[in-house]
């Protein structure tokens, strides 16, 4: 597989402060790569830089095997890009905006056509060809965004957080399509501090902090890397001190908590920790609900690499 | 060809645009017409009203002046008390007084005082073989006070070849202003579109950098959309203000394109490079241009019509590279002087300041990145 983006020792700094602090990163063809991390990680700082739009204290970048610079046109040609801000204009319609940022990359007017009504197809935007930007809905105006920056069928299509103030269903419909632009070729970079997104759409993923890389791999050798195990929870109307203390004790249970009438217990890793807990409550006739099991999360391992909550920041 | 219409479609739905660029130039004009229009035929410039103190007899210069009474003074004797008193009430524009020798008193600077104290010059400067003349060729009096008078109007308009003056209304002054307001409001126009070539201060901007097409080449192609409409209203505030509401500005179709070519360039280089010279938002940017194409018009008279006059006495080099002055004295020179060479003369310096600022705005804009977005 062909490395599409290799990326060594990048620095950017702002003033005193290290935006990108020897950062690096290495992206395979046909991956759809994560870079997850909160805000204020560098994320957008280093897409910024990949493209050649910002200057940058140190390091090396590559797109396709060459040096990114700002006049690369025939490696920026290849290239597609879905800003976090809609990049459109107000004044165009939705079909004219596409003709456009496609226009900036193809010259032939058939071929151009061809591609503007894939485009308008492919982001399911049919019956607001002739509407303006600003009579769309949010959910809309994000696929217009998408139509404009895929139009031209590029190799390389990069995401920085494009599901920002987005409903639910609009999301969904997001992550499907990059699913599908990847299944016709195209490498992704997908930038997000929504962890479920990585977890549910990409091969690989970088979780960034401070600038830095902390750690790479595919969601389950990231989930590998941490001691945690899975968390148990069960709907329990009444619960003794001492039954408390007896299950605290059971095999590989790491931490507990008894709130509200529910059991949180987290284990380290091990098999059969369920069966275990169930057996117990069958042999002292504790009653209990609802029961749920919840393997460990990228917050999870974003806790035990930083000691902070991924989802707080 | 794709690019160039989508932009200009771009830059023609943009309202507030419109309105400052077109809208507003035209309502302004209308504004001044209401207010100035029916002195046009009343204040057009005819004879200057002149007063002629007589200390002592001067047979020579009493029939200079005789010659040019009704031409190009209207003149009146007063006692010295009196014409200090007709020039404070604005009665006179000057007052000569005749003793030893001739010398005049004025309240202020304006062309007709001018005109009078360059007639003076001419005549002290070319007294005595004035005598011989008055002696030996008394016929030929009439011919010498028509050239001296022509001198003095040829002095005031600065070299040019002003046969008369007959056309002049100083209200035109407002109205050139005007046009010189219409081109340098250009740079509203552009300066938005620069914004949208700019990955720093739109999103447009980003997207459109990281596209492989040469940065030059969109500038150029914004250049060339945002100069077309820039030229383009001018033109309509033009014919607007020649064609509906028939004001005299001495200029034919030539000229008048000739000014709309180059004030319109100059209006969107103006923008370009304030786009990419000041630092600030989108906001900031524009409140700059606001302010400085007032306070420039300001300055070339779009408020007081002396403006200029005022300039030239106190910081004269302002006048030579103010945009708003240079063309309102473009037109001054078309409209009163009948001359082409102050008009080709101040376009080029228009051109010229314009050239320099693209040239400058280009070099930083064709390989920028950004410290940050």
């Amino acid at each position: 597989m062909q490395t599409v983006v290799k990326i060594n020792n990048l620095v950017k700094r702002y003033g005193d402060l290290v935006a990108l602090d020897h950062f690096n990163l290495e992206i395979m063809e046909g991956e759809i790569f994560g870079l997850l991390g909160p805000n204020g990680s560098g994320k957008s700082t280093t897409i910024h830089c990949l493209l050649s739009l910002l200057e940058y204290d140190k390091g090396d970048i590559k797109v396709f095997g060459e040096e990114m610079k700002p006049d690369s046109y025939h490696l920026k040609k290849d290239i597609g890009i879905i800003m976090q801000n809609v990049a459109v204009f107000d004044r165009l319609t939705v079909e004219e905006n596409i003709d456009y940022f496609c226009g900036l990359y193809i010259k032939d007017k058939k071929k151009k056509k061809e591609l503007v009504q894939e485009a308008i197809d492919f982001v399911e935007l049919n019956d607001f060809k002739k509407f303006y930007p600003k009579k769309l809905s949010g959910g809309l105006l994000r696929r217009l965004n998408i139509a404009c920056g895929i139009a031209h069928k590029p190799k390389l299509i990069i995401l920085d957080e494009p599901t920002v103030a987005v409903d639910p269903q609009s999301r969904n419909n997001i992550l499907e399509g990059i699913k599908r632009l990847n299944k016709e070729g195209a490498t992704i970079i997908y930038t997000t501090h929504y962890m479920e997104e990585v977890e549910q759409i990409c091969t690989r993923i970088a979780i960034m902090d401070k600038g830095k890389s902390i750690a790479v791999g595919t969601k389950e050798e990231l989930k590998s890397m941490v001691k945690t195990g899975e968390t148990i929870q069960v709907d329990v109307p009444k619960l003794m001190e001492n039954q408390l203390e007896q299950i605290s004790k059971l095999p590989h249970t790491k931490k507990l908590s008894y709130e509200n009438e529910v059991l949180h217990v987290q284990y380290t890793k091990g098999k059969h920790n369920l069966i275990r807990l169930l057996d117990y409550f069958r042999e002292q006739d504790i009653a209990f609900g609802r029961v749920t099991s919840e393997l460990p999360t990228l917050n999870d391992v974003f806790l035990e690499i930083t000691g902070k909550e991924l989802r707080d920041q | 060809m794709n690019l160039f219409f989508y932009q200009l479609k771009n830059i023609l739905k943009t309202k507030e645009i419109i309105f400052w660029t077109l809208a507003f130039p035209l309502l302004l004009g209308t504004l001044f017409y209401v207010s100035f229009g029916t002195a046009d035929t009343d204040d057009r410039f005819s004879k200057i009203p002149v007063g002629v103190v007589w200390n002592q007899e001067d047979e020579y210069f009493s029939m200079i002046l005789e010659e040019l009474e009704g031409e190009l003074f209207v003149t009146t004797e007063y006692k010295e008390k009196e014409a200090v008193k007709a020039l404070r009430e604005e009665k006179i524009d000057a007052y000569i007084v005749v003793d030893d020798t001739v010398s005049m008193k004025v309240m202020e600077s304006t062309v007709e005082a001018s005109i009078v104290e360059t007639f003076l010059e001419e005549y002290l400067s070319t007294k005595s073989a004035m005598e011989t003349i008055f002696k030996e060729h008394p016929e030929k009096i009439k011919e010498l006070a028509q050239m001296m008078a022509s001198g003095s109007q040829d002095s005031v308009s600065i070299k040019g070849d002003t046969q008369d003056m007959e056309d002049y209304n100083p209200y035109l002054t407002f109205f050139f202003a005007l046009v010189a307001m219409t081109c340098l409001f250009g740079s509203f126009i552009s300066q938005g579109v620069i914004s949208e070539l700019q990955a720093d201060q739109t999103a447009v901007g980003a997207r459109k950098n990281i596209a492989p097409l040469s940065k030059m080449k969109l500038l150029i192609i914004d250049i060339l959309t945002t100069w077309l409409v820039s030229f383009v209203e001018i033109l309509i505030v033009l014919f607007y203000l020649v064609e509906i509401l028939k004001l005299n500005f001495g200029a034919n179709l030539r000229y008048m394109l000739i000014l709309a070519v180059v004030g319109s360039y100059f209006g969107i280089s103006f923008g370009i490079f304030v786009a990419i010279f000041v630092k600030g938002d989108f906001g900031a940017k524009n409140g700059f241009l606001v302010a400085v194409s007032l306070s420039l018009c300001f300055l070339g008279g779009l408020m007081m019509a002396n403006m200029i006059d005022i300039v030239e006495h106190h910081i004269p080099i302002l006048n030579r590279i103010n945009p708003a002055a240079l063309m309102v004295h473009a037109f001054q020179s078309l409209q009163v002087y009948k001359t082409t060479d102050i008009f080709y003369r101040n376009l080029f310096i228009i051109f010229v300041i314009a050239l320099v600022m693209n040239i400058a705005s280009l070099w930083i804009l064709r390989r920028k990145k950004y410290a940050s977005l």
